[in-house]
């Protein structure tokens, strides 16, 4: 986390320089800070991908699924209402408190055995009573 | 036809047997001798009319005010069914302790029928006044003549038309004389009164003066009856007519309990899937109901199957707690009878089929049917409405719109499985290279 920071900041302070470096046309000057723009992401892409470890990334990656099926059960009970509300309230909460315990996971992330038999062993009893919930 | 198949098989030995061949009904007719002479067998006045029709129906007794003897309770129960008063030639009778204001008012209590005859010539005695005035009924006094100078017959006394009969009254439906000669009586508000002749707008009634005033004048327009009923709450009844002419045989009828009377034969709710179970003491919410009654009509001396005439004295039931949850009109299915095996189809069934609210608690089936006229029927029966069971919920797979959260909550656990796996399987294989 600390190495992307950095690498965010460098980034910007590129931006910055770059910027004050060019006088004159205000499309040049914007496309510019797009490029500087685009340079940080990959640079901090890179730094991400070839810093992080397969695990943390395997986490991230579940992570962003999770949110994305969060969105996605949230939109829908917005347009279609929300009827069985306990198999909403299932389905959504079986997102969010999967993706605490996976956060949780993440932080603990040193001491390896011991946070992991917690996640299993957290997860198991929420799947259980998601599935009792959602009935 | 099936329900009334199982009519036949429940109809309950509750419901009260069919009323026998009842001995015949008696009445008391009480009159002024110095005014009347009834006793005599010689007599052809209109009353005397009145009383030998009379005879063809009841047993009859006849007895002046002044006999002090004249018991109309005895203890508790009537000694006649039916009283007639007749005008008096004066306020103060004999028998004022027999017919006292007090004693009328046990007698109607105990289901005893009152038909007051009035006259614009002479009195009302003191304690039928009373009683009258005590019911909202306040006849004109004496010397106070009806009058209506617009319809006016050719012998000089008041035409009546049609018109006048109160529509809707379910008393009378007719007059079969069109003149009249008597007095006209105010009515309070009471709701069990049920007015019966109105006078037209342009009747009146006055004293024997030149001149009009608030002292010489008793009705104005149509706030006048000639003619007025009222059943108690006990069904026993009442009716005062302001001149003999208005004695007309439905009405006597009706005041004797002859016409109008209806009986509630039964009363039964069921499933409505499971008719056979008759009145069970609890129902589930959103549940079919049926409600079927069998109501019986007193004519010719018999219970006959009553038949609704007039969409405004449809029965109704509500179903309530509190308020009603529904308020239905009862739909007849037809002729039954109201004792199980009995030949004769004597009672009326009606029914209504409705649902059950979406509300737990004590219900009521109320049956409230007041309508002028008519015998009142109550019943009230409650049952308990429950919710629905834990295991009656429909199950989320049931319910469409749940498909996406159930398949999204598979969808985790399915995800955490396979990430589970690659997880220890990503660890073990790069646990050496990488340092956290």
């Amino acid at each position: 986390m600390a190495k992307k920071e950095v690498a965010i900041k460098k980034a910007q302070a590129q931006t910055g320089t770059s910027a004050s470096g060019v006088s004159g046309v205000q499309s040049k000057k914007i496309s510019n800070s797009f490029g500087e723009l685009f340079a940080a992401i990959s640079t901090t892409y890179n730094d991400y991908s070839t810093t992080l470890t397969p695990r943390l990334k395997l986490i991230d990656l579940f992570l962003v699924f999770l949110v994305a099926l969060g969105v996605l059960q949230f939109v829908y009970v917005i347009l279609v209402g929300n009827f069985p509300f306990n198999a909403f309230l299932g389905g959504f909460i079986s997102c969010v408190g999967q993706f605490v315990l996976l956060v949780s996971l993440r932080l603990q992330i040193k001491t390896p055995e011991r946070s992991f038999g917690d996640f299993i062993f957290a997860s198991l009893i929420l799947h259980f009573v998601v599935y009792h919930f959602i009935n | 036809m099936i329900r009334l198949t199982w009519l036949f098989a429940v109809v309950c030995f509750a419901a009260s047997v069919l009323a026998a061949a009842a001995a015949t009904p008696d009445a008391l007719v009480l009159f002024d001798p110095q005014l009347h002479d009834l006793l005599s067998q010689n007599s052809t006045s209109s009353l005397s009319k009145f009383i030998s029709n009379l005879e063809l129906q009841y047993k009859v007794t006849v007895k002046s005010y002044d006999d002090e003897d004249i018991k109309l309770l005895l203890e508790d129960d009537l000694a006649y069914d039916n009283l007639v008063l007749l005008p008096s030639s004066k306020k103060a009778i004999a028998a004022k302790q027999a017919v006292s204001q007090g004693q009328l008012l046990k007698y109607i209590n105990a289901h005893g029928n009152v038909l007051v005859v009035g006259d614009a010539t002479s009195v009302l005695p003191e304690s039928t006044r009373v009683f009258l005035n005590e019911l909202g009924i306040y006849p004109s006094p004496k010397n106070f003549r009806y009058q209506d100078h617009f319809h006016t017959s050719d012998s000089g006394k008041v035409a009546l038309a049609p018109a006048n009969v109160v529509a809707g009254n379910n008393v009378i439906s007719q007059l079969s004389t069109s003149e009249y000669d008597g007095g006209a009586a105010l009515i309070s508000n009471n709701e069990l009164i049920i007015p019966l002749v109105q006078s037209s707008k342009t009747g009146f009634t006055a004293g024997n003066k030149e001149y009009l005033d608030e002292d010489t004048t008793w009705t104005f327009g149509e706030q006048g009856f000639l003619a007025v009923g009222l059943q108690a709450l006990n069904n026993a009844r009442v009716a005062w007519v302001g001149s003999e002419s208005l004695l007309e045989n439905e009405l006597v009828q009706w005041v004797f309990q002859q016409k109008g009377v209806l009986k509630l034969q039964f009363v039964h709710h069921s499933r409505e899937e499971n008719p056979a179970v008759p009145d069970p003491s609890i129902y589930r919410v959103k549940e079919q109901a049926l409600y079927t009654i069998g109501v019986s009509e007193w004519v010719d001396g018999k219970w006959a199957p009553y038949t609704v005439s007039n969409p405004e004295n449809n029965l109704q039931v509500e179903f309530k707690m509190l308020d009603p949850y529904q308020r239905l009109d009862l739909k007849p299915l037809g002729p039954a009878a109201s004792v199980d095996g009995l030949d004769v189809l004597d009672t009326q069934v009606y029914s209504v089929q409705f649902t059950v609210p979406d509300q737990h608690g004590m219900f009521t089936f109320g049956l409230d049917y007041k309508r002028s006229g008519l015998s009142y029927l109550e019943d009230s029966k409650v049952v308990t409405v429950r919710h629905l069971a834990n295991d009656e919920y429909k199950r989320s797979w049931d319910i469409t719109n749940s498909w996406l959260y159930v398949a999204s909550a598979g969808l985790v656990v399915v995800a955490w499985f396979a990430f589970v796996v690659n997880y220890i399987y990503v660890g073990k294989t790069n646990a050496a290279k990488k340092n956290i």
